[in-house]
């Protein structure tokens, strides 16, 4: 979760709760939610793979980076301590999302 | 008005099974209903009482025993009633099961045919019965009795599931496995969540004793599973479930395979549901594909985009604004994200800041969706990305917290709704009645319904 805050709250602070998605039990998945008293709560969906880190977009099918989450991924894979080419293969996961165009 | 005066409260044993239903006004027990249990887990009493503190005149406790087979299966549901507690109680029977091996042939008195996952699909009162795939019926009927995979539904959202209990509305059991952390296995991820239900496939899986599932198939162990008397039957598709106005979808769980007409396997497309995606997006037209395209009929809108909005929004399903309860296990079935007060809501909630409406189903969340301004905004927008982008604009959806717009909303949703469209054509309309005749059990005595 503290892997999808970092780009959750980019455009204002956000709720992140766990989002179960049956068919993807690879990884996590959370709901961006803050108190709208207009409309849909909702900000988006996020997905981290939970062992290298990575957060997706999981609306938008699209992995996201910033210099803080590769921080955090950094400490993740360390403390995995997973050799580059597992690394290499887990971080080629991606999660349950229909890509822009997808038919 | 935030809330309301009446709740529900629920009490469990300390081996994790529900025993008391309390439902309260103000602060005082209105009815409440009592279950007790034999040392293996069988429910063996049930106690109900409209006024316990007699507050309105009607304290009336009344009380129900099952008596059960040494194979475990109910055969006598007995009731008993007497007011005064001075004399012996007054009892008669009102229920009696009949079975033949493991398969349900009479319920409550009344013969009924059954599927490959022990759900009761028709009897001799002339009615039908058709579910999603986790069991919500498709059109509601009367509950206590028997109804999906060998469950007996005590009422909406609560099936008795021999060692536990079960919500068809949210897909999962009540409380979890019984045996434990050690039924979880490291090489199955769909066994750590200890609520699931079926790991995900309840189209081809059921859990008669609500701790072990099985292959509708028969290809378990006897010992757990108790599939003696199971038999495929013939020509019978395993996907379709009928409807009864006479269509039907075909309901598709994890890692299902769709078939035709009993024809085989379709190679890989957009209906290949070995593919993740394609199953997710099949499931969730087969669980809702109905209910949505008549909420996108009356609002001029396609089923496509209805679908993919309540998807996106509610996260396939599993969101808090669908998958969360309030009042002690009731769903809230907000696939629309709905601010409360709301139209067609049975109910508010608050989550996370935000006063939210609540829903019977997802049919009627529809309905609420239609009926409030996103409705009337996209009435006759027929195209996906107009639809979306109408609600983005008006800020009713995809706006962040700064009052920016989400980027890639009006796309995800366009995408979501294609995505879906082209998967539509795999949920096939079938006309064809399910509870045909099975050879395994032609020798049986006793009539089967026609």
């Amino acid at each position: 979760m503290a892997l999808a805050s970092e780009v959750a709250n980019a455009h204002g602070p956000v709720t992140l709760s766990e989002n179960q998605r049956p068919f993807d039990p690879d990884f996590y998945y959370f709901a961006a939610t803050w108190p709208n008293p207009t409309g849909s709560p909702v900000a988006g969906h996020y997905a981290v793979n939970p062992w290298t880190g990575d957060v997706w977009d999981a609306d938008g099918c699209k992995r996201l980076e910033s210099p803080s989450l590769s921080k955090l991924q950094d400490a993740v894979r360390k403390k995995s301590g997973l050799g580059r080419s597992v690394y290499s293969k887990l971080r080629a996961k991606r999660p349950l999302c229909i890509e822009k165009g997808q038919q | 008005m935030r809330g309301r005066p009446h709740k529900s409260v629920l009490s469990s044993t300390v081996e994790n099974k529900m025993n008391s239903q309390t439902s309260t006004s103000n602060g005082y027990p209105r009815a409440v209903t009592e279950y007790a249990y034999d040392p293996n887990g069988k429910r063996v009493m049930k106690e109900t009482n409209p006024d316990p503190l007699d507050m309105n005149n009607a304290y009336n406790p009344a009380w129900e025993f099952y008596f059960y087979s040494i194979t475990g299966q109910k055969l006598v549901t007995m009731d008993c009633n007497d007011p005064t507690a001075i004399t012996l109680p007054s009892c008669w029977v009102v229920a009696e099961n009949t079975y033949f091996g493991s398969k349900l042939l009479v319920s409550n008195g009344v013969y009924v045919v059954t599927d490959r996952l022990g759900s009761v699909r028709a009897n001799t009162q002339g009615e039908k019965f058709a579910y999603y795939p986790f069991g919500e019926e498709r059109t509601t009927t009367v509950d206590s009795r028997d109804k999906f995979a060998t469950y007996f539904r005590d009422t909406v959202g609560q099936d008795y599931a021999d060692q536990r209990y079960y919500n068809a509305g949210v897909g999962r059991f009540w409380s979890v496995d019984p045996g434990g952390i050690a039924t979880a296995s490291a090489s199955d991820p769909t066994s750590w969540n200890r609520y699931a239900y079926v790991g995900g496939d309840p189209v081809n899986r059921f859990d008669p004793s609500g701790s072990y599932w099985c292959y509708a198939d028969g290809d378990d162990d006897p010992k757990t599973c108790k599939m003696a008397g199971f038999g495929v039957m013939a020509g019978y598709s395993s996907v379709y479930v009928p409807n009864p106005e006479g269509g039907g979808y075909a309901a598709a769980g994890a890692g299902a395979v769709m078939a035709g007409e009993g024809t085989g396997t379709p190679s890989s497309g957009p209906c290949d549901t070995t593919n993740a995606l394609n199953a997710q997006a099949i499931s969730w037209i087969s669980q809702h594909g109905v209910d949505a395209a008549a909420a996108a009929k009356t609002i001029g809108s396609t089923e496509a985009f209805i679908l993919g909005l309540s998807a996106v929004e509610s996260g396939w399903g599993g969101g808090d604004f669908v998958t969360g309860t309030y009042n002690n296990g009731v769903p809230i079935n907000n696939f629309f994200s709905q601010h409360a007060p709301a139209p067609n809501e049975n109910g508010t909630v608050t989550i996370n800041g935000n006063y939210m409406a609540t829903y019977a189903s997802y049919a009627a969340s529809a309905t609420g969706f239609d009926m409030s301004k996103s409705g009337s905004l996209i009435t006759n927008v027929q195209n996906a990305t107009a639809a979306a982008t109408i609600l983005q604009n008006a800020g009713l959806y995809g706006i962040n917290p700064d009052g920016s717009k989400v980027a890639g909303f009006v796309s995800s949703i366009a995408t979501t709704a294609a995505f879906i469209a082209n998967r539509i054509p795999c949920v096939q309309l079938n006309t064809r009645v399910q509870y045909i005749e099975q050879p395994a059990f032609a020798s049986c005595s006793g009539s089967v319904p026609t």
